[in-house]
């Protein structure tokens, strides 16, 4: 079973063949852990409550006050 | 003038001046050099390549310019080598994988020209974790590089080679990339100092992608006056990289002064200090000592709250793996089984995440640049421990210890303030430890400045790796 907000293995395939991987069992196994790590983080990132304030999605090479 | 047999142990600045007064042909610095490599490289596995018979016929070159009365300034006749993703037209560069085993570019990266014109004398190129990510992988085509201060350790990455050939004294200098720490990592773990300059400071144009947003190119050197001369060479506006930045170039040598007197130096406790399962209690103790000394130097200590930092680890493996499969996804599909272990599955899991992540991290990011911002109006630098810990053991080595835990690094890839690791002291078991010291925006010459004045008044530069 997988741990709370983990997919399962059958989400986790579906997933797989989406993204046009074409893995093979064992390859999805290997995957998977590596995976749950990095979704753990995804998930941490949509925990946060950003308030009013307008968080847009940008990067500049130059410092905004630059 | 030193021993024909310890030239290698020169720095940048000695070896140097003794060109310029011709007390010291690049040939012979160039041989001694070589020679090193040769004594060691069984043992190290620093280099991909060894470009012994060009780097001799640059040395040559130089040789006579010196001789002509043309010295170009501190790069020049001086031994250096690539991490081997800058592209060196005529040289594969490989990128540590099967995948470029065989690329050979035509043109060389901005970096690699400005250092050839600054007269350096390129020695070769430089091992790595595969395409700048994961840790030592047996499955991709080149042995790990392996700790000079200890064979049993690793280097730290990804620049893995250039710590273990800066550090002793293969070369003497070197440039790593960094994306989440891998200059200042193997820095650290090496003990040498690395810079990872503002992004945008310096040219990513020729240097194989991890990141595109969080990527950037840096020196590895002994010293901290050596890391000035390589930023010289490199640093500036580049037309073929859209993200470089059109802010002057200082003269980087110009801040080799010692003084920090009345200078505000920001703890952000509560992340780099703070007990913490993922950090090493004795590496907090060592660098705890350095800020003493920086105070006992003149510079006022005070705690800093920057509660982005809980986030930014997670925002820079989202945003680097995402990236990173965007990059590498034609190879993925088309030639998966060339891709080393890790590196593998990490790209993959690129492909995984929804853009919903890659937005929300960049978002994340957004908040830590406005949050580091105000931060940074009340303090001239940042000073933490470069790394969590001292350099860990190949034996038990988990790679996804890389991914686990805090990074110290990373939070400065995705604000892109430049940030240098300067070698504070050792461990109980010899392994080096290093500071990092982080500035505000194009203020290399700040965080030079100061890391000089610790350097000098410390001395660990001192001490070499018996090897």
């Amino acid at each position: 079973m997988p741990e709370q907000g983990e997919v399962s293995m059958e989400e986790f395939r579906f997933m797989v063949d989406r993204a046009g991987l074409g893995l093979n069992d064992e390859e999805l196994e290997e995957l998977k852990p590596i995976y749950d790590l990095y979704a753990a983080y995804a998930a941490q990132l949509h925990t946060i409550n950003f308030g009013a304030e307008e968080m847009v999605t940008e990067f500049h090479p130059d410092w905004p006050e630059s | 003038m030193a021993d024909n047999d310890k030239l290698y142990f020169l720095t940048m600045r000695e070896a140097g001046q003794l060109m310029k007064s011709g007390q010291l042909s690049p040939v012979e610095l160039l041989r001694a050099c070589l020679d090193r490599i040769e004594a060691t490289e069984e043992r190290l596995h620093s280099f991909i390549t060894v470009m012994a018979d060009e780097a001799m016929a640059q040395a040559r070159t130089a040789e006579a310019e010196m001789l002509q009365g043309n010295y170009r300034g501190p790069m020049h006749g001086i031994p250096f080598a690539l991490k081997d993703l800058y592209d060196t037209a005529g040289t594969a560069t490989t990128s540590g994988s099967y995948v470029d085993l065989d690329r050979v570019p035509t043109v060389d990266a901005t970096t690699t020209a400005g250092l050839k014109s600054a007269g350096g004398i390129l020695v070769g190129k430089l091992a790595m974790h595969e395409f700048a990510l994961g840790g030592p992988d047996w499955s991709t085509p080149f042995e790990p590089a392996r700790n000079p201060w200890n064979l049993d350790h690793l280097t730290g990455g990804s620049s893995s080679g250039t710590g273990s050939a800066v550090a002793s004294g293969q070369v003497m200098g070197g440039l790593g990339s960094c994306t989440g720490g891998s200059i200042r990592g193997p820095a650290s773990f090496c003990g040498i100092v690395g810079i990872k300059p503002t992004y945008g400071r310096v040219s990513r144009f020729g240097v194989v992608t991890l990141s595109w947003s969080q990527d950037h190119a840096g020196p590895m050197t002994w010293t901290v006056e050596d890391s000035a001369y390589m930023l010289q060479a490199i640093a500036g506006h580049d037309p073929k990289d859209p993200t470089s930045s059109a802010a002057p170039v200082p003269d980087y040598s110009a801040s080799l002064v010692e003084d920090i007197k009345g200078v505000t130096v920001g703890l952000p406790r509560h992340y780099f200090f703070d007990p913490d399962p993922s950090v090493s209690p004795e590496v907090v103790a060592v660098v705890e000592k350095a800020v003493a000394e920086l105070e006992g130097l003149g510079a006022k200590v005070l705690d800093v709250s920057l509660p982005s930092l809980d986030w930014v680890r997670a925002a820079n493996s989202v945003i680097m793996v995402s990236e990173a499969y965007a990059y590498h996804e034609p190879n993925l599909k088309t030639i998966p089984e060339k891709f080393g272990d890790i590196t593998r599955s990490r790209f993959r899991t690129g492909g995984l995440l929804t853009a919903a992540d890659y937005l929300q991290a960049q978002r994340v990011r957004t908040w830590a640049r406005r949050e580091f911002a105000e931060v940074m109006k009340t303090v001239d630098f940042l000073v933490t421990p470069t790394m969590t810990s001292a350099a860990p053991a190949f034996e038990g080595y988990d790679p996804t210890s890389t991914v686990r835990g805090r990074s110290f690094t990373a939070p400065f890839n995705v604000t892109g303030l430049p940030a240098i690791s300067v070698p504070c002291g050792f461990t109980e078991a010899g392994l080096p430890v290093g500071m990092q010291i982080a500035g505000k925006p194009f203020d290399e010459p700040g965080i030079i400045q100061a890391a000089y004045t610790y350097q000098q008044h410390a001395g660990w530069y001192k001490t070499r790796p018996n090897i």
